[in-house]
Protein backbone atom coordinates (compact mmCIF):
# COMPACT_ATOMS: atom_id res chain seq x y z
CA UNK A 1 0.00 0.00 0.00
CA UNK A 2 3.12 2.38 1.26
CA UNK A 3 4.75 1.22 -2.13
CA UNK A 4 1.53 2.00 -4.47
CA UNK A 5 1.20 5.56 -2.51
CA UNK A 6 4.71 6.30 -3.39
CA UNK A 7 4.35 5.71 -7.15
CA UNK A 8 1.11 6.97 -7.66
CA UNK A 9 2.68 10.72 -8.78
CA UNK A 10 4.94 8.29 -11.10
CA UNK A 11 2.33 8.78 -14.34
CA UNK A 12 2.16 12.75 -14.45
CA UNK A 13 5.83 12.04 -15.27
CA UNK A 14 5.33 10.74 -18.18
CA UNK A 15 1.99 12.57 -18.87
CA UNK A 16 3.41 15.70 -20.53
CA UNK A 17 6.93 14.43 -22.19
CA UNK A 18 7.60 15.63 -25.46
CA UNK A 19 7.95 11.60 -26.80
CA UNK A 20 4.19 11.76 -25.66
CA UNK A 21 3.36 11.19 -29.68
CA UNK A 22 1.36 8.26 -30.49
CA UNK A 23 -0.11 8.94 -34.22
CA UNK A 24 -4.04 9.42 -32.51
CA UNK A 25 -2.97 11.69 -29.90
CA UNK A 26 -3.56 14.75 -29.38
CA UNK A 27 -0.59 16.45 -28.54
CA UNK A 28 1.75 19.17 -30.08
CA UNK A 29 4.61 16.71 -31.17
CA UNK A 30 1.63 14.06 -32.48
CA UNK A 31 -0.09 16.99 -34.56
CA UNK A 32 3.75 17.76 -35.89
CA UNK A 33 3.71 13.80 -37.24
CA UNK A 34 0.24 13.95 -38.44
CA UNK A 35 1.13 17.36 -40.97
CA UNK A 36 4.75 16.38 -41.72
CA UNK A 37 2.67 12.36 -42.68
CA UNK A 38 -0.04 13.51 -44.04
CA UNK A 39 1.57 16.99 -46.00
CA UNK A 40 1.60 17.88 -49.79
CA UNK A 41 4.22 14.71 -50.68
CA UNK A 42 1.76 12.07 -48.78
CA UNK A 43 0.55 10.60 -51.60
CA UNK A 44 4.02 10.25 -53.49
CA UNK A 45 5.59 9.34 -50.61
CA UNK A 46 3.06 6.26 -50.38
CA UNK A 47 3.41 5.41 -54.03
CA UNK A 48 7.48 5.48 -53.55
CA UNK A 49 6.72 3.02 -50.04
CA UNK A 50 4.81 0.60 -52.65
CA UNK A 51 7.25 1.08 -55.86
CA UNK A 52 8.88 -1.94 -55.53
CA UNK A 53 6.13 -3.84 -54.46
CA UNK A 54 5.07 -4.26 -58.53
CA UNK A 55 8.25 -5.06 -59.05
CA UNK A 56 8.98 -7.70 -57.20
CA UNK A 57 6.21 -9.38 -58.21
CA UNK A 58 6.64 -9.40 -61.85
CA UNK A 59 10.48 -10.60 -60.84
CA UNK A 60 9.09 -13.13 -58.58
CA UNK A 61 6.28 -14.20 -61.90
CA UNK A 62 9.26 -14.40 -64.05
CA UNK A 63 11.97 -16.21 -61.33
CA UNK A 64 9.36 -18.77 -60.84
CA UNK A 65 9.27 -19.43 -64.89
CA UNK A 66 12.40 -19.42 -65.53
CA UNK A 67 14.40 -20.20 -62.46
CA UNK A 68 12.37 -22.59 -60.68
CA UNK B 1 6.60 -43.68 -61.35
CA UNK B 2 5.38 -41.34 -58.94
CA UNK B 3 8.77 -40.29 -57.88
CA UNK B 4 9.44 -38.48 -61.18
CA UNK B 5 6.59 -36.96 -60.89
CA UNK B 6 7.63 -34.86 -58.23
CA UNK B 7 8.01 -31.21 -58.64
CA UNK B 8 9.98 -28.48 -56.51
CA UNK B 9 8.13 -25.63 -58.01
CA UNK B 10 5.06 -24.83 -55.67
CA UNK B 11 7.58 -25.51 -52.71
CA UNK B 12 10.03 -23.35 -54.17
CA UNK B 13 7.36 -20.59 -54.79
CA UNK B 14 6.55 -20.42 -51.36
CA UNK B 15 9.86 -20.23 -50.38
CA UNK B 16 10.62 -17.35 -52.70
CA UNK B 17 7.64 -15.09 -51.49
CA UNK B 18 8.23 -16.22 -48.06
CA UNK B 19 12.06 -14.86 -48.65
CA UNK B 20 10.84 -12.08 -49.76
CA UNK B 21 9.02 -11.13 -46.93
CA UNK B 22 11.72 -12.26 -44.16
CA UNK B 23 14.19 -10.15 -46.12
CA UNK B 24 12.33 -6.65 -45.60
CA UNK B 25 11.88 -8.17 -42.41
CA UNK B 26 15.33 -8.31 -41.94
CA UNK B 27 16.12 -4.72 -43.25
CA UNK B 28 13.37 -3.18 -41.35
CA UNK B 29 14.20 -4.89 -37.76
CA UNK B 30 18.60 -5.03 -38.14
CA UNK B 31 18.63 -1.82 -40.16
CA UNK B 32 15.98 0.27 -39.12
CA UNK B 33 15.19 -0.21 -35.83
CA UNK B 34 18.19 -2.06 -34.21
CA UNK B 35 21.14 -0.20 -35.59
CA UNK B 36 18.98 2.30 -36.54
CA UNK B 37 21.18 3.27 -39.98
CA UNK B 38 18.48 4.34 -41.95
CA UNK B 39 15.01 4.77 -41.81
CA UNK B 40 12.02 4.39 -44.72
CA UNK B 41 11.96 7.96 -45.86
CA UNK B 42 15.35 9.12 -43.74
CA UNK B 43 17.00 10.71 -46.94
CA UNK B 44 14.07 13.10 -47.17
CA UNK B 45 13.00 13.45 -43.74
CA UNK B 46 15.94 13.47 -41.03
CA UNK B 47 15.89 11.52 -38.20
CA UNK B 48 17.48 13.62 -35.88
CA UNK B 49 14.38 15.49 -34.60
CA UNK B 50 11.89 13.93 -32.67
CA UNK B 51 8.87 14.80 -35.10
CA UNK B 52 11.21 13.41 -37.95
CA UNK B 53 12.27 10.22 -36.04
CA UNK B 54 8.44 9.82 -35.25
CA UNK B 55 7.21 10.53 -39.07
CA UNK B 56 9.60 7.85 -40.14
CA UNK B 57 8.74 4.93 -37.55
CA UNK B 58 4.81 5.59 -39.07
CA UNK B 59 6.37 4.82 -42.68
CA UNK B 60 8.18 1.80 -41.15
CA UNK B 61 5.13 0.77 -39.93
CA UNK B 62 3.49 1.16 -43.29
CA UNK B 63 6.73 -1.02 -44.93
CA UNK B 64 6.42 -3.51 -42.42
CA UNK B 65 2.48 -3.97 -42.86
CA UNK B 66 3.51 -4.69 -46.82
CA UNK B 67 6.68 -7.10 -46.11
CA UNK B 68 3.97 -8.93 -43.60
CA UNK B 69 1.27 -9.46 -46.36
CA UNK B 70 4.26 -10.58 -48.70
CA UNK B 71 4.93 -13.08 -45.59
CA UNK B 72 1.31 -14.08 -45.31
CA UNK B 73 1.35 -15.01 -48.56
CA UNK B 74 4.64 -17.16 -48.30
CA UNK B 75 2.78 -19.05 -45.42
CA UNK B 76 -0.25 -19.60 -47.36
CA UNK B 77 1.70 -20.73 -50.73
CA UNK B 78 3.45 -23.29 -48.31
CA UNK B 79 0.77 -24.81 -46.87
CA UNK B 80 -1.09 -25.13 -50.66
CA UNK B 81 2.63 -26.89 -51.77
CA UNK B 82 2.59 -29.19 -49.02
CA UNK B 83 -1.05 -30.11 -49.06
CA UNK B 84 -0.49 -30.81 -52.66
CA UNK B 85 0.19 -34.19 -53.36
CA UNK B 86 3.46 -34.86 -56.29
CA UNK B 87 5.46 -32.00 -54.66
CA UNK B 88 8.93 -32.72 -53.42
CA UNK B 89 9.33 -31.60 -49.80
CA UNK B 90 12.78 -30.84 -49.55
CA UNK B 91 14.62 -28.86 -47.19
CA UNK B 92 17.47 -27.85 -48.68
CA UNK B 93 15.04 -26.41 -51.97
CA UNK B 94 13.06 -24.64 -49.61
CA UNK B 95 15.82 -22.68 -47.80
CA UNK B 96 17.45 -22.27 -51.10
CA UNK B 97 14.45 -20.87 -52.26
CA UNK B 98 13.47 -18.13 -49.19
CA UNK B 99 17.53 -17.18 -49.84
CA UNK B 100 16.49 -16.31 -52.99
CA UNK B 101 13.52 -14.17 -52.49
CA UNK B 102 15.77 -12.95 -49.57
CA UNK B 103 18.24 -11.99 -52.32
CA UNK B 104 15.16 -10.37 -54.92
CA UNK B 105 14.15 -8.17 -51.82
CA UNK B 106 17.43 -6.60 -51.48
CA UNK B 107 18.14 -6.29 -55.11
CA UNK B 108 14.93 -4.87 -56.15
CA UNK B 109 14.24 -2.74 -53.01
CA UNK B 110 18.36 -1.56 -53.05
CA UNK B 111 17.79 -0.52 -56.76
CA UNK B 112 14.61 0.98 -56.21
CA UNK B 113 14.63 2.97 -52.99
CA UNK B 114 18.22 3.10 -52.91
CA UNK B 115 19.37 4.23 -56.06
CA UNK B 116 16.26 5.71 -58.26
CA UNK B 117 14.12 6.94 -55.93
CA UNK B 118 16.57 7.85 -52.77
CA UNK B 119 14.21 7.37 -50.27
CA UNK B 120 17.04 6.34 -47.88
CA UNK B 121 20.26 5.05 -47.98
CA UNK B 122 21.80 1.80 -46.55
CA UNK B 123 24.22 3.94 -44.01
CA UNK B 124 22.42 7.47 -44.22
CA UNK B 125 24.91 9.29 -42.92
CA UNK B 126 27.29 8.93 -45.73
CA UNK B 127 24.21 9.57 -48.57
CA UNK B 128 24.77 7.04 -51.27
CA UNK B 129 28.20 4.99 -50.27
CA UNK B 130 29.80 1.77 -50.78
CA UNK B 131 27.30 0.48 -48.67
CA UNK B 132 24.17 0.61 -51.22
CA UNK B 133 26.45 -1.49 -53.74
CA UNK B 134 27.11 -4.06 -50.98
CA UNK B 135 23.33 -3.88 -50.65
CA UNK B 136 22.82 -4.97 -54.12
CA UNK B 137 26.00 -6.98 -53.93
CA UNK B 138 24.67 -9.46 -51.26
CA UNK B 139 21.09 -9.55 -53.42
CA UNK B 140 22.80 -10.96 -56.50
CA UNK B 141 25.15 -13.62 -53.67
CA UNK B 142 22.05 -14.85 -52.09
CA UNK B 143 20.49 -15.06 -54.89
CA UNK B 144 22.84 -17.28 -56.81
CA UNK B 145 23.22 -19.28 -53.21
CA UNK B 146 19.74 -19.98 -53.55
CA UNK B 147 19.13 -21.15 -56.98
CA UNK B 148 22.30 -23.36 -56.82
CA UNK B 149 20.48 -24.86 -53.47
CA UNK B 150 17.64 -25.66 -55.48
CA UNK B 151 19.25 -27.10 -58.40
CA UNK B 152 21.19 -29.15 -56.15
CA UNK B 153 18.03 -30.51 -54.31
CA UNK B 154 16.20 -30.85 -57.69
CA UNK B 155 20.02 -33.26 -58.76
CA UNK B 156 19.75 -35.02 -55.87
CA UNK B 157 15.36 -35.87 -56.38
CA UNK B 158 15.91 -36.70 -59.95
CA UNK B 159 19.24 -39.14 -58.85
CA UNK B 160 17.01 -40.27 -56.14
CA UNK B 161 14.39 -41.36 -58.33
CA UNK B 162 16.79 -43.04 -60.98
CA UNK B 163 17.88 -44.98 -58.25
CA UNK B 164 14.25 -46.53 -58.01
Amino acid sequence: MKLALRLSPLPLLFAGTPAWACTLCHSRTAEEVRMAIFGPDFLSNCADLAAPAPVLLVVACAARKYLL
Amino acid sequence: MSERLLTTKPLTSAGMVLGIGMGGFVDGIVFHQILQFHNMLSSRIPTDTLVGAKTNMVWDGLFHALVWIATAAGIVLLWKAVKRPGVLLSGKALFGSTLLGFGLFNLVEGIIDHHILNLHHVYERLGRSIWDYVFLASGVTLILTGWLMIRDARSEAVAHAAAE
